[in-house]
């Protein structure tokens, strides 16, 4: 055999072994400490060890103490409202003189702070009311705010902020305004807001409206005095405009202009425990697998993952990023770079063309290549890369395939066919009412889905959410999210023993401030059903120090975790203890709910 | 066998290599002003393959270092092996010898030669360099309130990780697994409300540097405690100002994402740091720095670093490279930047140099000879 042969015929074996590294990899290096030992350094908090402030809310470029570069903003102060000192998150920061619970203030967040959606029901659910569809939302009115059209919001409701007791007849008016800038291309956001009893700020749109078409922001060595300049009288962009009928929250099928929010059957709903019996299930991703395709194991970042039969190089999956993932063009070009391809302008970005998904255009782009990944350690030739991306105005889509560029040619088609068939909600749709007292409301996948939820779902779990509970929207590292007033319920899953039972109910102990338990205390803890196991239930009262490093004093834990073979579930509440307290049995019940 | 070796050592090979090395120069040249050095670097002078985009027209090109090693067996099989050789005439087989000691320098250079800096205040003394866009995850165990054993993770094994990539790391040593994901070449924690991102912040992806060493790469990373299994969540960012700091089983590690780190076999202490300025400006007419070597078993010894005239020791090499706080005023104080360099092939390029100048001397003064004699020959004749 000629040698020439010979390379050609050993160099597929070759190119056949630069595999994907392996997802667990063994530590090369041990050094030993020389004789010139530093000194260890000093346990600082998050923002300190990001060489932050610690009272900077924003963050910075390569660790600079002023994140916003001394800018700061102004406005014109309305009449009976006064200045009080700025806070990390409110960099301006006002109240009523004679009615200090009436406050008003801004934040301005780099980066786009969860974006549109999720900051309205955030808002919506700290009311105490339902979250709205993305049509509500785009039905919104606007108004500007740094001469950009901003979502305006106005929300009558029991007001629950962070950390106080329940606010019954409350208002909220709310302004965001989320925003590219076109010179960094980095995400931003403004939030207006403003909270105080309903009769209070039932005279005091037109302040907001004041507040809000005069702010501004001045450059550091450009101080200015505006927040001494009192208006004489409210001002507007509509001068008085009492009765601006846009301003109120319509809801999903249209209220009247009294501020009652009506839900889906028209009964005025003054709390969310009167919520109609079909409210919402878990809404999650679902999608219809090629023929010839299968599913693997999603991960965190995977919510689908699917390869093509008889070919493991090949892989497919759909990820959702929060915010704008890095935006169109680096996501393409940074794929482009994967295939060591060059990058393209805008202008040839914007020219790709567009297929359907999850509602809306996303940008479509074939790439033919070798694919290395980030650092081109991997070199597979002749591969191609089919890529959707869209991004709106708070998540970010991609569906990514690689493979073969023969066995991606003939996989176009069901690549956009599986782009297409994306969609996210539940789903079968809503159930039946329910009787009044009956404690859940229906869920739908509770019922009958063969097709496992998608989202941070992967390991394809169902439950039954209890009524009053309010989705929370989609958060990192969570399967869902569940809010009632200032209480948090959700569920984690992670993948092997992840901690273990013990370990973790020790860790949510230390985060309420309270000794660990011994082996004989934990037996010792009372069991609920939870995966159709028995499982040990925490029940810790204390002062919560969350992830964030804020302390919440008197609060309230359960929690349970739940071993599932390759997998650990985690479900937690956490709230003001007298929240907490009410929610026990609703608690019980929805971890008794959790199939999989 | 004899039609491969024959093209390997034929001077059309040799042209063909020399014109596509010549267009590769002038194509990484100009790809300069889009792209940084390094990436630009990598992309054409340290590849086997690259496509090169030439007015929107994607065009395959053999990189650098393929066309180096086509280049080595062209000159081992032309000029070494088939060419006659004739002992009384050696001047183009030294030539050539030195060639291809130079292309052994630039093997050696790629592969095992590392590079960096080190910057100290005066009366500040290391013993490590940093790179300036290779990373590193070091997990060091701090104990007594010094830093002790540490495990160090290579870039390699974690910078060709996707956004969406999730990878586990272990020692049998070390009593937890370190779990990475969300890797991002370049961007900037982001405060995020409430409990989502990890610790509060988000990695927002950024576009990358033209100037490499200043992207920041950043990861979301879990401990994974093996014995009581706890699990801990933190924020890893090449710019972060101190390491993140966990306790596992009663003992303090510090996790830090962080440029490569190399150690010298000597320790520099900078004990004066000399910069002069032109009359009536700002700008530095000199620069240089006194720093005292320490190394075990010799006697400290005091030397001065300046611009051109470096301190080369056991294979290192410590340039005066820079200065700062730029725009310090007369009493601020001043720190020096070295930047290090270990080569093992440092002077081989000079060396290869002097073989091809000794080579073509002896080949053109023999010609010389051998013409001078023809000419007396037909003068006599």
């Amino acid at each position: 055999m000629r040698p020439i042969t010979s390379a050609l015929l050993i160099l597929p074996l070759v190119l056949s072994a630069c595999s994907e590294p392996p997802a667990s990899q063994e530590i090369p290096e041990v050094r030993e400490p020389g004789d010139l030992r530093r000194e260890a350094p000093p346990k600082l908090d998050v923002r300190q060890r990001l060489g932050m402030r610690s009272d900077s809310a924003m963050g910075s470029s390569q660790g600079a103490d002023d994140p916003l570069g001394g800018i700061t903003f102004h406005h014109t102060m309305p009449e009976g409202w006064e200045k009080v000192a700025n806070t990390p998150m409110r960099q301006v920061n006002i109240r009523m003189t004679d009615t200090p619970e009436a406050e008003a203030y801004f934040t301005f967040l780099p980066g786009g702070g969860g974006g549109l959606k999720a900051n309205l029901n955030r808002w919506r659910g700290q009311m105490g009311q339902e979250p709205l569809s993305d049509d509500a939302i785009a039905a919104l009115p606007t108004r500007p705010i740094f001469g950009q059209p901003a979502t305006f919001i106005l929300i009558d409701g029991d007001f629950v902020g962070m950390g106080t007791d329940p606010k019954p007849d409350y208002r909220m008016y709310g302004l965001v305004l989320t925003y590219s800038d076109p010179q960094s291309q980095q995400d931003q956001a403004f939030f207006l807001k403003m909270t105080g009893p309903k009769a209070v700020l039932e005279g005091q749109e037109e302040a907001f409206n004041l507040i809000a078409s005069s702010l501004h922001a001045v450059a550091p060595g450009d101080e200015h005095t505006h927040d001494d300049e009192h208006a004489g009288h409210n001002h507007g962009p509509e001068g008085n405009d009492h009765g601006d009928h846009d301003g109120h929250d319509h809801g999903a099928e249209g209220d009247d202009h009294a501020g009652h929010d009506h839900g889906a059957e028209g009964a005025p709903m003054t709390s969310p425990k009167d919520a109609p019996a079909e409210t919402e299930g878990p809404v999650g991703y679902s999608w219809t697998v090629p023929e010839g395709w299968s599913e693997g194991t999603p991960s965190q970042m995977r919510l689908a993952n699917l390869t093509v039969d008889g070919h493991d190089n090949v892989e497919c999956y759909l990820t959702v990023l929060a915010g704008s993932g890095g935006g169109l063009e680096m996501n393409i070009n940074r794929w482009r770079k994967q295939m060591g391809q060059d990058e393209l302008s805008a202008d040839a970005i914007a020219a790709l063309p567009k297929a359907p998904l999850l509602g809306g255009e996303a940008s479509f782009v074939t790439i033919d290549g070798t694919f290395g990944g980030m650092s081109g350690t991997v070199s597979n030739e002749n591969f191609r890369m089919y890529g959707l991306v869209r991004v709106d105005d708070s998540q970010a889509f991609f569906v990514k395939m690689t493979g073969p560029q023969a066995v991606l040619a003939e996989q176009e088609e069901k690549f956009l066919a599986f782009s297409e068939s994306i969609t996210l909600g539940p789903v079968a749709p809503a159930a039946t009412t329910a009787p009044a007292a009956a404690p859940m409301a229906d869920n739908p996948h509770g019922v009958a889905d063969p097709t496992p939820p998608g989202g941070n779902n992967p390991q394809g779990l169902s439950w039954t959410a209890p009524e009053g509970w309010v989705d929370g929207g989609e958060r990192l590292m969570r399967v869902v999210t569940y809010e009632m007033g200032e209480t948090q319920c959700y569920i984690t899953s992670l993948p092997g023993e992840a901690g273990g039972v013990n370990g973790n109910l020790n860790r949510w102990v230390g985060q309420m401030g309270e000794a660990e338990l011994d082996e004989a205390a934990l037996a010792a803890l009372p069991k609920i059903s939870a995966l159709g196991k028995d499982v040990p239930m925490l029940d810790v009262t204390g002062s919560f120090t969350g992830m964030s490093g804020g302390t919440q004093e008197n609060y309230r834990m359960l929690g349970t975790v739940v071993p599932a073979g390759d997998h650990t579930m985690f479900v937690k509440m956490i709230g003001p203890e007298a929240e907490v307290g009410a929610q026990k049995d609703n608690f019980i019940a929805f971890c008794a709910s959790i199939t999989q | 066998m004899k039609k491969l070796f024959d093209f390997f050592a034929s001077y059309g090979f040799a042209v063909v290599l020399l014109i596509l090395l010549t267009i590769l120069t002038l194509f990484g040249t100009l790809e300069q002003a889009d792209n940084s050095l390094y990436d630009v670097q990598n992309k054409y002078f340290n590849s086997f393959f690259l496509t090169h985009d030439l007015f929107g027209v994607p065009i395959p090109l053999p990189g650098v270092y393929l066309l180096s090693v086509l280049l080595f067996i062209n000159l081992v099989c032309g000029a070494l092996i088939r060419v006659p050789k004739e002992w009384k005439k050696p001047g183009m087989l030294i030539a050539h010898g030195g060639i291809l000691y130079m292309l052994v320098a630039g093997f050696v250079t790629y592969h095992y030669s590392t590079s960096g800096q080190m910057t100290l205040f005066p009366q500040e003394r290391s013993n490590k360099y940093q790179s300036y866009y290779e990373w590193e995850i070091e997990i060091a165990e701090l104990e007594d309130g010094l830093y002790g054993r540490h495990w160090v993770i290579p870039g390699e094994q974690f910078t060709d990780m996707d956004v969406d990539d999730t990878r586990e790391f272990f020692h049998p040593d070390l009593p937890f697994d370190l779990m990475l994901e969300n890797y991002v070449p370049n961007t900037m924690p982001q405060p995020t409300p409430g409990d989502d991102g990890v610790e509060g912040f988000t990695l927002a992806p950024k576009p990358l540097e033209m100037e490499a060493a200043q992207n920041a790469a950043g990861a979301y990373a879990m401990v994974l405690n093996k014995e009581k299994q706890e699990v801990q969540s933190g924020l890893l960012w090449g710019f972060s100002v101190a390491p993140w700091i966990v306790t596992v089983e009663g003992k303090d590690y510090a996790i830090e994402l962080r440029h490569r780190n190399w150690t010298l076999p000597f320790t520099i202490t900078l004990d004066e740091f000399i910069r002069d300025l032109h009359a009536r400006t700002t700008m530095a007419s000199n620069f240089e720095s006194v720093v005292t070597k320490a190394e075990p078993g010799q006697a400290d010894r005091k030397i001065n670093i300046r611009m051109n005239e470096p301190l080369r020791h056991k294979g290192y090499t410590l340039f005066q490279s820079g200065w700062g706080p730029q725009n310090a005023g007369p009493n601020d104080r001043l720190f020096s930047t070295f930047a290090v360099v270990k080569n093992p092939a440092d002077q081989w390029p000079l060396y290869s140099c002097i073989v091809i100048s000794v080579g073509l001397l002896i080949h053109f003064l023999q010609k010389l000879v051998s013409y001078l004699r023809a000419e007396n020959r037909r003068r006599v004749s």
